[in-house]
């Protein structure tokens, strides 16, 4: 699956700079939309779930006195 | 002044004080028909109607109605009639009155023409949306609510000695374009505030997701929304406004990424978008206007429909995270597709409401030639599709359980309740709105302050976007196993407020101690605490029963020490 | 423009009339409670019925002889007066409502004492109110202090007659302070008669102004709660809650700030304070009140105890807005006279239907209660909201003048102080709303709708109303009123 997902990746991604090339309709440089796209995404996942790690992320009941864990059990119908 | 009973807030008080004492049903029908009326009246309501008025001697303008007020007085209406349709059976005690004088003073806010007018909408605003909060009766709605209630009330205190302050050096009260001064930027930082621009927006995310399923919805539209129409009136063109809502708009990304609660994830992601309208207003330009009134008119459609969508689940299952959800999909199939809509919408996938408003704003920000503006928040909007198209709908309809069984039997892991026809009336009108808007998108520039001249579906701009978000699809794909949602919260700026002052609140105010008051100002923390019990020990009991006798010295040395500060600033400052 | 007119006299007159009826009632309590009803309701007439002629700028007045040789008694109508004294003589109308079904649902011994001081003390505000110089308004000034104890010692135990000597010991102990002042002041000037200005000038030399200022304002402050001389006004809070919401909103306190309105306006004026480093001084103290007052209010579970300190609090944002000696500081110290008075009163009325029909006085017993007594709970909702200054209440229009006349003044310390001093104000009257509304009922009774009785529900819901009202426009021409007074005094905007 893993393998199957990668292989499709760089493929559209190749075929996504191919078409730019071609066409010449080039933003800033061909293959920008497909970059923003997925290296944006990858940048977006690692930098938050670094920042998570070393330095956002507590435990659920850090806040004293909040009700822990999931109690929306008022709002159901 | 007959034009005053025009007022599009009208309706919508009158309603609030009436749906305080009505009985059940007829709170329901009042949470619909206030909004309805005030519809008709816009539709009466010229562009250019100004009422001026005096007020205790001071001259007002308590109605001016131009393209920029009722372009968002539209969409307010539009949002209460959904709200109240989606909440129609399932409302608590005070929530109509609370949600009604909300939309209303959010509409007031918008018509108003002066300082003072604007202060009072702002701070009926204020408390309502914080009665809006606690109307949940439960949860803990009441303790977010009341630090949403003074965050806002800090706001709105800024307003009051920015716009007074602002009279006296100028004379005038009219709120129009401000120029840059001691005043002026005192009314920029309530703006901020409820704008939710971080650093100040701990307030959002920290209370949106603990009102009732109704509340969050109706939360959603107005507080950040009136503040960026109060900025697109007062500070366009701003040059820091651009990078606070490039900042917003990452900022709400990064959070989105560790977020687990469902409906907070959403809120981050008001965060984000608004930080797009921002960055526009920012900008400055007619066209930048129009793209932050259309991002904010289609955003208020499908951020309502996205929390109508989760509120549903929530609704239905009494649960609101990810790691606790999973395995719906086939027993929420409906409910499941009309948030997708809004997803889509969201994403600016074209064809939906998104597409053609963000687009604009984006554009406007490239026409301004701001290339690395431009960048970040095609990537900001990256995020976005991430979140809300994929990863939310994924951990909340399928997660490990995968799509699950179709009915209850068999006792499965989470029991569905029945969702109300209502909800999902409301979430169809929604979607359809936001479709529609996709399909004709002069429907949306019709209503802008500004002509456009603006085509969304040309072929390198639907190119460009489908090719964006699908490699963020595959982005998605690549990374499954790292997108699981944790069990965690994340710290955000509140922490200063919820924690680290934890220590001087008990001092002031007295109370229990909780559990643990450690990292990360464990030093000074742990100080005060001392320097607490001592003072403690001296001031009169906070709950007890025998008249205070005042060690005098106590009170005294206070007394003394406030009155010396004070003295000094007085003298030096005046 | 003085127009001769027996009016001013008729309001003082009418309430000792009602006093004297009522003690001749006494076997009737059906008809002492309708006597002391109908003398306010009359009062009130009377002196709404001037209100026409001061707009115009007629100042009604009256003299009554000499009470020492070359000291008259004079009373006017003049606009300040006329404020104090419309809102008394309104807020008495329905105080007298609401005490008639307190004493009766508390079931309160003395009844007819009780109704007699009520309607004495009412009477010597009026004087205060309508003193035309120094000397009638010290006079009547002590009078109030007299006439105020039997109610505060009212119901007879070791504790209210502790808290009745504190509260003669701080108001009478100031009253020797202004009488010093007022000795100095007659020696040296000869006519005491208040002038819109003040009437001083430099009779009395650059040290000799500082002392007698000092002097009044030490004895002044007493009543009004100025710290640190506030500590009689928690104490009295033993008192019935129609007498304290009396003492709170109107009359005694209300006397205090009221002096120094007179004192900064009409008997120095504006030119000789300015730039006197007592009147910066005396806006710092009353700044400190604000502040650590509000700080102890947070702290009171006690609700009458709290609203007590709230009380402080006030009083002192109106000493401060009028020793800020701008135009806009006057009018808004006037002003938040009117409002502070409508709002409190409502919120005392609430704190007694709520202990008169619940035996519940802390805030820590109120969850839940909105559900059981929501008009009354609507009531205090809405004056919490205008004591913390937020529209559309009146509330909200005074503070708004005031910070104005401090910007006006330059003092953008003391106008930055009360704008946030309002986040204190919030922070301990929000949590009993939320508590009141918010919160799962205390008790299972709680759940039903079942609100105090109509005579006391009535007159604080109207009281909430008019705190309304005011906010919502100039309606009931205080704005008018207190805008002329501001004009004459300081010399326009």
């Amino acid at each position: 699956m893993r393998r199957l997902a990668l292989l499709i990746t760089v493929l559209a991604f190749a075929g996504a700079v191919t078409r730019d090339v071609l066409t010449g309709e080039v933003h800033y440089f061909p293959g920008y939309a497909a970059t923003i796209g997925l290296f944006g995404c990858i940048a977006i996942i690692v930098v938050s779930k670094w920042l998570g790690t070393v330095l956002l992320q507590r435990r659920e009941d850090y806040y004293p006195n909040d009700i822990p864990a999931d109690d929306q059990e008022d709002l159901r119908g | 002044m007959v034009d005053l009973l025009l007022h599009p807030a009208l309706p919508l008080l009158v309603a609030a004080a009436l749906a305080w004492w009505a009985p059940a049903h007829i709170r329901s029908v009042l949470l619909v028909a206030g909004p309805l009326v005030s519809l008709a009246q816009l539709s009466r309501l010229a562009s250019g109607t100004a009422v001026h008025a005096t007020f205790y001697g001071m001259d007002i303008q308590p109605l001016r109605a131009d393209g920029l007020a009722l372009a968002f007085g539209w969409i307010f209406a539009i949002a209460a009639i959904i709200a109240g349709i989606y909440g129609w059976s399932i409302l608590r005690r005070r929530e109509p009155s609370a949600a009604l004088a909300y939309a209303g003073a959010a509409l007031g806010v918008v018509f108003s023409g002066d300082l003072l007018t604007l202060f009072v909408f702002w701070e009926i605003k204020a408390v309502a949306s914080a009665f809006v909060i606690f109307a949940r009766n439960g949860g803990n709605a009441n303790r977010a609510g009341m630090r949403y209630l003074f965050t806002h009330l800090v706001g709105g205190k800024l307003l009051l000695g920015g716009a007074i302050w602002h009279a006296t050096t100028t004379g005038s009260l009219t709120f129009d374009a401000f120029a840059m001064s001691g005043a002026t930027s005192l009314i920029l930082v309530t703006f901020l505030v409820a704008a939710a621009v971080p650093p100040l927006h701990p307030w959002l995310p920290d209370a949106y997701p603990e009102a009732s399923v109704v509340g969050t919805v109706f939360l959603s539209a107005y507080t950040t929304k009136a503040a960026v129409y109060a900025l697109a009136r007062g500070f366009a063109g701003t040059e820091i406004l651009v990078w606070l809502g490039v900042a917003m708009a990452l900022y709400g990304v990064v959070y989105a990424v560790l977020e687990n609660d469902v409906r907070r994830l959403l809120s981050y992601h008001i965060i984000s978008q608004v930080g797009y309208m921002v960055a526009a207003i920012g900008i400055g330009t007619d066209m930048a206007i129009n793209g932050a009134t259309a991002h904010a008119f289609a955003h208020i459609l499908y951020k309502g429909l996205l929390l109508m969508g989760v509120g549903a689940v929530i609704h239905a299952t009494g649960k609101s995270k990810m790691t606790e959800l999973g395995g719906i999909f086939r027993r929420m199939r409906g409910v499941f597709a009309l948030y997708m809509v809004g997803a889509v919408s969201i994403s600016s996938v074209p064809l939906f409401s998104g597409f053609v408003s963000k687009e604009l704003a984006v554009y406007a920000a490239g026409l301004d030639e701001r290339t690395l503006v431009v960048i970040l928040l095609k990537i900001a909007s990256v995020g976005t599709f991430l979140h809300t198209g994929l990863k939310l709908p994924f951990g909340t309809w399928f997660g490990h359980d995968g799509a699950g069984p179709r009915t209850n039997e068999g006792t499965p892991r989470i029991h569905v309740g029945a969702v109300p026809a209502t909800m999902i009336i409301a979430m169809a009108i929604s979607a359809a709105l936001s479709f529609a808007i996709g399909m004709m998108p002069e429907l949306l520039y019709n209503v802008l302050p500004y002509p456009v001249d603006y085509h969304p579906y040309e072929l390198t701009k639907v190119l460009e976007k489908s090719q964006i978000l699908l490699f963020t699809a595959l982005g998605f794909w690549l990374l499954l196993d790292k997108l699981h949602a944790d069990a965690t919260i994340s710290l955000d700026t509140d922490v200063v407020y919820r924690r680290w002052a934890t220590p001087l609140r008990l001092l002031i105010v007295g109370g229990e101690r909780p559990r643990d008051v450690r990292r990360p100002f464990a030093v000074i923390g742990g100080r005060l605490a001392a320097a607490r019990t001592v003072v403690e020990s001296r001031l009169p009991a906070a709950r007890g029963s025998e008249p205070p006798v005042y060690p005098l010295w106590t009170l005294g040395a206070t007394f003394l020490a406030v009155a010396l500060v004070l003295l000094v600033l007085t003298l030096r400052l005046s | 423009m003085d127009t001769a007119s027996t009016l001013p006299v008729l309001a003082i007159v009418i309430p000792v009339v009602t006093a004297i009826c009522i003690v001749l009632a006494r076997r009737t309590p059906v008809l002492r409670d309708v006597l002391l009803f109908a003398g306010a309701a009359v009062t009130f007439v009377v002196i709404a019925g001037m209100v026409p002629a001061v707009l115009r700028g007629e100042v009604p007045t009256s003299t009554l002889g000499a009470l020492i040789p070359g000291l008259e008694v004079r009373l006017q109508a003049d606009g300040m007066g006329m404020v104090f004294a419309l809102l008394a003589s309104f807020l008495w109308v329905l105080a007298s409502s609401y005490a008639a079904g307190y004493v009766r649902g508390a079931d309160e011994r003395h009844q007819t004492r009780f109704a007699v001081f009520y309607a004495l003390c009412l009477a010597t505000t009026f004087g205060v109110a309508f003193s035309a110089d120094l000397f009638t308004f010290f006079v009547f000034y002590e009078l109030l202090t007299a006439t105020t104890y039997p109610l505060v010692t009212h119901k007879g135990t070791d504790e209210a007659i502790r808290a009745g000597r504190k509260y003669l010991g701080f108001l009478l102990s100031g009253g020797v302070a202004v009488l010093l002042g007022l000795i100095i002041v007659v020696q040296r000037t000869g006519d005491v008669a208040f002038a819109p200005g003040g009437f001083i000038g430099d009779s009395l030399g650059p040290t000799l102004t500082t002392v007698v200022f000092l002097l009044f304002a030490v004895g002044f402050g007493t009543k009004a709660g100025l710290m640190p001389l506030h500590a009689w006004l928690p104490a009295a809070m033993v008192a019935p809650t129609p007498v304290s919401a009396l003492l709170h909103a109107v009359a005694v306190v209300k006397a205090g700030v009221f002096a120094f309105g007179r004192l900064i306006g009409f008997v120095f004026g504006p030119d000789v304070l300015r730039g006197e480093f007592v009147a910066t001084l005396l806006a710092v103290v009353a700044g400190t009140t604000i502040v650590v007052a509000s700080g102890i209010a947070l702290r009171q579970d006690h609700l009458k105890r709290r609203l007590a300190y709230s009380t402080i609090a006030h009083l002192a944002y109106i000493v401060l807005a009028f020793a800020l000696l701008s135009p806009s500081g006057f009018q808004g110290a006037l002003l938040h006279i009117v409002n502070h008075g409508a709002i409190k009163i409502t919120l005392f009325f609430c704190a007694g239907a709520i202990y008169v029909h619940t035996k519940r006085d802390r805030v820590s017993q109120l969850d839940g209660i909105g559900r059981k007594m929501p008009v009354t709970m609507t009531a205090f909702a809405i004056a919490s909201l205008g004591l913390v200054g937020l529209p559309p209440m009146g509330g909200f229009v005074s503070k708004w003048t005031m910070v104005r006349g401090a910007y006006e003044s330059g003092h953008t310390v003391l106008a930055a102080l009360m704008v946030l001093s309002g986040l204190l104000t919030a922070a301990y009257l929000f949590p009993i709303v939320l508590r009141a509304f918010f919160r799962p009922a205390a008790q299972p009774g709680d759940r039903e709708r079942d609100d105090a009785s109509p005579l006391m529900v009535a007159p604080l819901a109207i009281t909430a109303g008019v705190a309304l009202l005011l906010g919502l426009g100039d309606w009931l021409s205080f704005g008018a009123l207190t805008a002329n007074v501001a004009a004459t005094v300081m010399g326009g905007r």
